[in-house]
């Protein structure tokens, strides 16, 4: 049975000439991970709307609709990989991911044992992209590739820094890049002097705080969730614990935590995965300012980089369909293996063992500065000159 | 004893249509299956304490961490051939838990109602951080378990029987148990436990027996759940709605009779799996509803109202 029925009934007579491809999977709408999820899901609403409005997508020949049947996971591993097999029975041939590894991984082996390509934008760890899997893919690079194209901004900067610090939560996704960007850190010659532990959730680094104050490198590298990033940076502040750069992975970049902290957010570094006002071409959304307008003109909820992501997904989909000018799910795996095209995302490339090009789909490098997040790295695409070293807390205005 | 009889060929004649239902249904099915079995068996083990003893646990997840991450980290460390190892980490699990549970049981047993549902409670939730926060236990990072499935066999039909197996045997050792000298002291106590203890029921040791008993069997359903997933984290295992789910089945099909946590467990897989699968937006409101409607009409259960019925009919059968 294949994704593509006879469209009638789905799309009503004025496209009766057109099939309809259908898109399923999982996402976190409720549970732990829904806010996330919701960002996500959000993304393939827009990217659907916005191909379904413009009269469907051409393929061999052949004119599509889509359709989007995504269920809430409720961040259950178990409600997800029962629901996925629904999909599959029901003859879904194309999947997009859910949110969470551990979500993720568990649907995956059921789609690659049935043959049928996941595309996602929710699940970054390593152990995803380590199991021979061959027709899943990720958008983002595994956890453990994410800090490379922070350590080539590290070493532009003048005068050089030498030391650094690290401080991670123990969840998948922080552990995992703390240990990556440890490692990179050490072979491009920075000197590691501590290495913080915290739980999954924090609510006080008054330790760390006085740990990093006696003993005090040249940067600190936060490679935590954006709850957690920003009641380190207050805490700093509120201390005076002082470093010449502040690196956080996330958090930064929202605006939220740019008004929480007001002053004291510039001169903080950020992974930026997605800029509205970066200059890529899309096929379906002509820009990623063209997807950032229509998004908003459709939805209310914030835009976030999981949300273009999410549309990218879609959109790197219909771009494999129509290079593979077919849609049975063995060809467009084959097409998505050798992807290279400009999306809203960025341009999207896959490693062999599909997970995304850490060059290519790797985060740039952000600093706040007059409570915007500017660009710095790499130069190519920077709208700004990186502030080192940092003002101290006081002196920020 | 006729009744007795007809019982047990109820109960046949449900296990005949479980085995051989993987045969008839779409793979989905089997997986609803699956997830149903698993439920089942979790509420049968937590019944064994709760609905037998009237200890109710609100922290038995606590159990089904304990029986994955013994299966996990011994995966881990000892890389046995998949099969020896699935058996092998599927019994030590049973075991850890089991003995957890006999450390645990002096003080937990002490507390009696709404206490010792909070200490336990308390328990599993430590016991999550401690997997997620201490480097050893890998809770953090995730454990991947080897693909234990033949070849011959699709992994939902695998761990169907797995879990039909653990199911079938838990329901037929509460049946068991229930006729039981333990059974009977066990009933005392839930009825009131000092007039057992008064009347000579060793109202601890048996206590203690059921408390190891039930975690022993959630442990071994833990350690077999870790494997149908292939990877877990804390978060997979330590999960306060497997806890929560445990006591709704029971609760809802009829506590302190033996097919109630079955029936309970059918009833609400087949509603949030099936029923309300697709309502992406209103599925939980919905089941919220469902199950505080069904607990303030039948709340003995629906075995308890069709208990009820059948004793109004008798009453109006009399001349």
């Amino acid at each position: 049975m294949t994704a593509i029925a006879a469209a009638p009934a789905i799309i009503g007579t004025a496209r009766a000439q057109a099939r309809t491809i259908t898109f399923g999977g999982s996402i976190p709408l409720s549970g732990r991970a829904a806010e996330t999820g919701l960002n996500v899901h959000a993304g393939y609403l827009a990217a659907v709307k916005a191909v379904n409005d413009k009269g469907g997508i051409e393929v061999g020949g052949q004119k599509y609709m889509l359709d989007l049947k995504m269920f809430d996971d409720a961040s259950d591993p178990t409600r997800a990989t029962t629901l996925i097999q629904q999909q599959i029975d029901q003859g879904v041939d194309f999947f997009l991911g859910s949110f969470g590894s551990n979500i993720v991984l568990p649907t995956a082996a059921i789609t690659e044992r049935a043959r049928k390509p996941m595309v996602q934008a929710g699940g970054g760890s390593d152990q995803i992209f380590t199991q021979g899997y061959r027709y899943v893919f990720g958008f983002f690079p595994r956890a453990s590739q994410q800090f490379i194209s922070s350590v080539e901004y590290f070493k532009t900067i003048e005068p050089r820094p030498r030391t650094f610090s690290v401080i991670f939560t123990n969840d998948a996704f922080s552990r995992t890049q703390a240990d990556g960007a440890i490692k990179d850190m050490e072979a491009a010659g920075f000197q590691l002097m501590d290495r913080y532990q915290l739980p999954e959730t924090i609510t006080d680094v008054s330790s760390v705080l006085n740990s990093l104050r006696a003993k005090t490198p040249d940067m600190v590298i936060c490679t935590t969730h954006d709850q957690n990033s920003l009641l380190i940076s207050r805490q700093m502040a509120a201390t005076d614990t002082h470093v010449k750069l502040l690196y956080q992975t996330l958090g930064p970049q929202l605006q939220s935590y740019r008004e929480a902290l007001g002053r004291f957010a510039n001169s903080i570094m950020v992974q930026i995965y997605w800029d509205e006002r970066a200059n890529y071409k899309d096929a379906v959304f002509g820009s990623a300012k063209g997807f950032a307008d229509t998004y908003r003109s459709i939805n209310p909820r914030p835009l976030a980089y999981h949300t273009a992501a999410g549309a990218a997904c879609i959109v790197v989909y219909l771009q494999a369909m129509q290079k593979a000018r077919s849609v049975a799910p063995a060809a467009v795996r084959e097409a998505l293996a050798t992807t290279d095209v400009e999306t809203l995302y960025g341009r999207v490339k896959f490693t062999k063992d599909g997970d995304g090009d850490p060059i290519l789909l790797g985060p740039r490098i952000g600093q706040v500065q007059k409570g915007a997040v500017e660009i710095v790295f790499p130069t190519e695409a920077a709208s700004a000159k990186t502030v080192y070293p940092a003002p101290k807390w006081s002196e920020r205005s | 004893m006729k009744g007795r009889t007809a019982a047990i060929l109820a109960a046949g004649a449900v296990l005949a249509l479980l085995a051989v239902l993987p045969a008839f249904v779409m793979p989905y099915h089997v997986r609803v299956g699956q997830l149903f079995l698993l439920s089942a068996g979790l509420a049968l083990a937590w019944h064994i304490l709760g609905g037998f003893a009237g200890y109710w646990s609100f922290g038995h997840t606590a159990f089904v961490g304990i029986g994955a991450f013994t299966a996990g980290l011994l995966h881990v460390h000892l890389k046995l051939p998949p099969m020896l190892g699935f058996a092998a980490g599927t019994l030590l699990g049973g075991c850890v838990s089991a003995a957890f549970a006999a450390v645990i049981a002096y003080p937990v047993l002490r507390l009696r109602g709404i206490y010792f549902a909070i200490a336990l409670l308390g328990v599993s939730q430590v016991l999550g951080e401690l997997s997620q926060n201490v480097d050893a236990f890998q809770g953090a990072l995730g454990l991947n378990l080897p693909d234990i499935v033949p070849d011959a066999i699709r992994p939902e039909v695998f761990f169907y029987y797995c879990f039909l197996a653990l199911a079938a045997g838990i329901f037929a050792f509460s049946a068991w148990l229930r006729g039981s000298r333990l059974g009977y002291g066990l009933a005392a106590i839930r009825e009131d436990e000092d007039t057992a203890r008064m009347l000579g029921v060793p109202t601890e040791r048996f206590k203690v027996l059921t408390f190891v008993l039930s975690a022993a069997l959630t442990g071994t359903i833990g350690a077999v759940y870790a494997y149908s997933l292939g990877y877990f984290t804390s978060g997979s295992v330590f999960r306060v709605d497997f806890s929560l789910n445990m006591i709704l089945h029971a609760l809802l099909g009829g506590i302190g009779t033996l097919a109630g946590p079955v029936i309970g467990a059918a009833l609400l897989v087949f509603v949030t799996n099936v029923l309300l699968g697709r309502l992406l937006d209103v599925h939980l409101l919905v089941t919220g509803v469902l199950v505080v409607g069904l607990v303030l009409l039948a709340p003995s259960g629906l075995l308890g109202v069709l208990r009820d019925w059948r004793a109004r009919w008798r009453r109006n059968e009399r001349p």
